[in-house]
């Protein structure tokens, strides 16, 4: 689920930036305040928990493997203030140093994956287990939790890619990013959520969870420190969060002329019809940008240096890596 | 499965996986359909990966050279090639982009060439495939510009992850004034990482050693390796805050350090001044 870099227009990225700040200082002051002093290295050390957790495989029916996303069970064993710091850097992370999730994205996957899955999962999460006071309900709350957790965010990442075609388009209709409408991206992302990795995150969160319960409750009621009678104003935010998407969804469909079908219509109303897919191969489109190595809008001269470099670039690479190739094979 | 030995040799066969030149290094035996345990392997390997990275990026030898900029200064030019790279429409800005960072991939070390190379591989034709159907129906700009975008910022947060030290980073985004909180946060989860990575590689380590042949209830184990975890960073936390109540820890987290830009400092300023110049200059020529 996370959003590489250039799939969102920079103002998406500015935007869903801004709206974390608040997000962000809100989970400081809550976790300042919470949590006392002695358990600040605790969200330090979730963190560490949440990255790592992103990488455990769960086995799947079939012999191959997923992961979970493990945002709702950091909500669940932390708190939903520290799982929401502890995920934003787990994210910031993946983003910085291992080139996972775009560095300009980091605020729109933080929103969906730090803030939304959390909040929404654990508002799911003390609903049901105030509904059934047994600790059938709280296991039963951590499965649904993640399930909807991980939807919740799935459909955030889907809407915040469905809406660049309409918001961000050259002025002859070319968008810009991400080219799929909402028609295409919400059914393209929901899908495989909806029907495989929903389960994985609701096995996974509700499996460890209750693994902790058994073997040490002590340590959930320390780190969650005191805050744990505010169902209503989980549920709220769970809700409120659950319908923004409506709102963004009713504001996409106004800009009726960029739905999927009229930018199809009119393109093969014109002379895209009978396009041969062939023509598309690599190299196509490349020559055009580069017709007898000039670049589009550079000067010539500059066009055909530049063409050298990266030519030159590209060879060094390839030998260098061929070569490593050989002397690996070598000493092996 | 055990390989018997060719005839005329009385010893005792191992299996392929031991007889390596390091039981370590060689490929983790192959439990078949029935086993079940591949995710076992899967996330040693994915953990071994992790800790491998970070060990390698600890001991650079060259971090902090003299003719290196300052992790400060190649973070912010990192992230403003990655803005400006996502602001550009014109492709000319984008390719200026990706000739620099392939001539400075040249010239790194073939361990870290290897590794970018592959990302910027992967996350090109990832693009590229998930861009074809949008091509399909006529929109070609998205075909070229946003593969070619994808692994100009790709290849940006490598070379940056993997010339500077993830502390210098860590440093560098105090510097930046991100809040204290968080970069401490994030300073702790670093170096917990690395420590609750190995914890975890032991664990796993162990289940599997522990699980021949078929086996039942391994996801339930999966989920005690997990739950370890978890009770295991609890227990390192309290550790940590009474280590650092002792070593005089008074709730906030000053950053010291040379602020004043070094010669080549001063050569990347201006390398990135220039590339912005060229953003100006075509972006003008684009809309006019």
């Amino acid at each position: 689920m996370h959003i590489p870099e250039n799939y969102l227009s920079p103002t998406t990225c500015a935007v869903m930036g801004a709206a974390m700040v608040p997000v962000l200082a809100v989970a400081i002051k809550k976790v300042r305040k919470e949590v006392p002093p002695e358990k600040m290295p605790l969200i330090g050390v979730g963190a560490a928990f949440a990255f790592l957790v992103m990488m455990f495989n769960v086995p799947l029916p079939g012999g191959t493997t997923g992961h979970a996303v493990g945002a709702v069970l950091a909500a669940v064993l932390l708190g939903p203030y520290a799982a929401c710091l502890a995920v934003t850097v787990a994210l910031a992370l993946q983003a910085l140093l291992f080139g996972d999730g775009g560095v300009l994205a980091l605020g729109a996957n933080c929103f969906n994956m730090a803030f939304v899955m959390p909040m929404v999962g654990y508002g799911v999460y003390t609903l049901c287990k105030s509904a059934v006071k047994k600790p059938a309900g709280a296991y039963a709350g951590m499965a649904l939790g993640g399930y909807v957790g991980l939807n919740a965010a799935a459909l955030f990442t889907a809407v915040e890619f469905g809406l660049q075609p309409a918001l961000f388009a050259a002025p002859d209709g070319t968008p810009l990013y991400c080219p799929y409408p909402l028609s295409v991206s919400i059914p393209a992302m929901m899908a495989p959520h909806l029907l495989v990795a929903g389960f994985i995150e609701a096995a996974f969160t509700a499996l460890v969870g209750a693994f902790v319960m058994k073997a040490a409750p002590e340590a959930l009621d320390d780190a969650r420190g005191g805050g744990r009678r505010q169902v209503a104003v989980y549920a709220l935010v769970a809700a409120m969060i659950c319908l923004a998407p409506l709102g963004l969804l009713a504001a996409g469909t106004a800009w009726g002329e960029w739905g999927a079908e009229e930018i199809a219509e009119v393109v093969t109303g014109g002379k895209a019809l009978g396009f041969v897919p062939a023509g598309l191969e690599n190299g196509f489109s490349f020559e055009a940008l580069m017709p007898d190595y000039t670049v589009a809008g550079l000067p010539e001269t500059a066009g055909y240096v530049l063409c050298a470099l990266f030519g030159a670039a590209v060879s060094i690479i390839l030998f260098r890596l061929l070569a490593g190739l050989g002397k690996r094979r070598r000493t092996a | 499965m055990t390989e018997h030995p060719p005839a005329g040799q009385s010893e005792v066969a191992l299996p392929a996986w031991l007889r390596g030149r390091d039981a370590k290094d060689a490929p983790l035996p192959h439990r078949g359909r029935g086993g079940g345990d591949r995710f076992i392997d899967k996330t040693i390997l994915a953990l071994l990966g992790l800790l491998s990275a970070m060990r390698a990026q600890d001991e650079r030898p060259d971090a902090g050279a003299p003719w290196k900029a300052t992790a400060f200064w190649h973070l912010l030019g990192t992230l403003a090639a990655i803005v400006l790279v996502a602001l550009t429409r014109e492709f000319a800005f984008v390719f200026v982009v990706l000739t620099c960072l392939l001539l400075r991939l040249c010239a790194m070390p073939l361990a870290d060439l290897r590794k970018i190379a592959l990302l910027a591989v992967i996350a090109g034709s990832f693009s590229f495939v998930i861009m074809l159907p949008a091509a399909l129906a006529g929109n070609r700009y998205s075909l070229t510009m946003i593969p070619a975008k994808a692994v100009a910022s790709v290849l940006a947060v490598g070379i940056h992850a993997s010339t500077s030290r993830w502390t210098e980073t860590v440093h560098a985004l105090r510097r930046l004034h991100v809040p204290s909180t968080l970069v401490f946060v994030l300073d702790i989860a670093l170096k917990h990482i690395f420590m609750l990575g190995e914890f975890s590689l032991e664990t796993l380590r162990a289940l599997k050693l522990r699980s021949v042949g078929r086996g039942r209830g391994r996801r339930g184990s999966l989920a005690g390796v997990t739950g370890n975890l978890f009770i295991r960073s609890h227990q390192m936390s309290e550790a940590m805050y009474g280590a650092m109540l002792c070593r005089g820890f008074a709730g906030t987290y000053p950053v010291s350090g040379n602020v004043r830009p070094t010669k080549a400092d001063l050569c990347y300023i201006a390398a990135g001044l220039a590339l912005v110049a060229l953003f100006l200059l075509l972006r003008r020529g684009g809309t006019g």
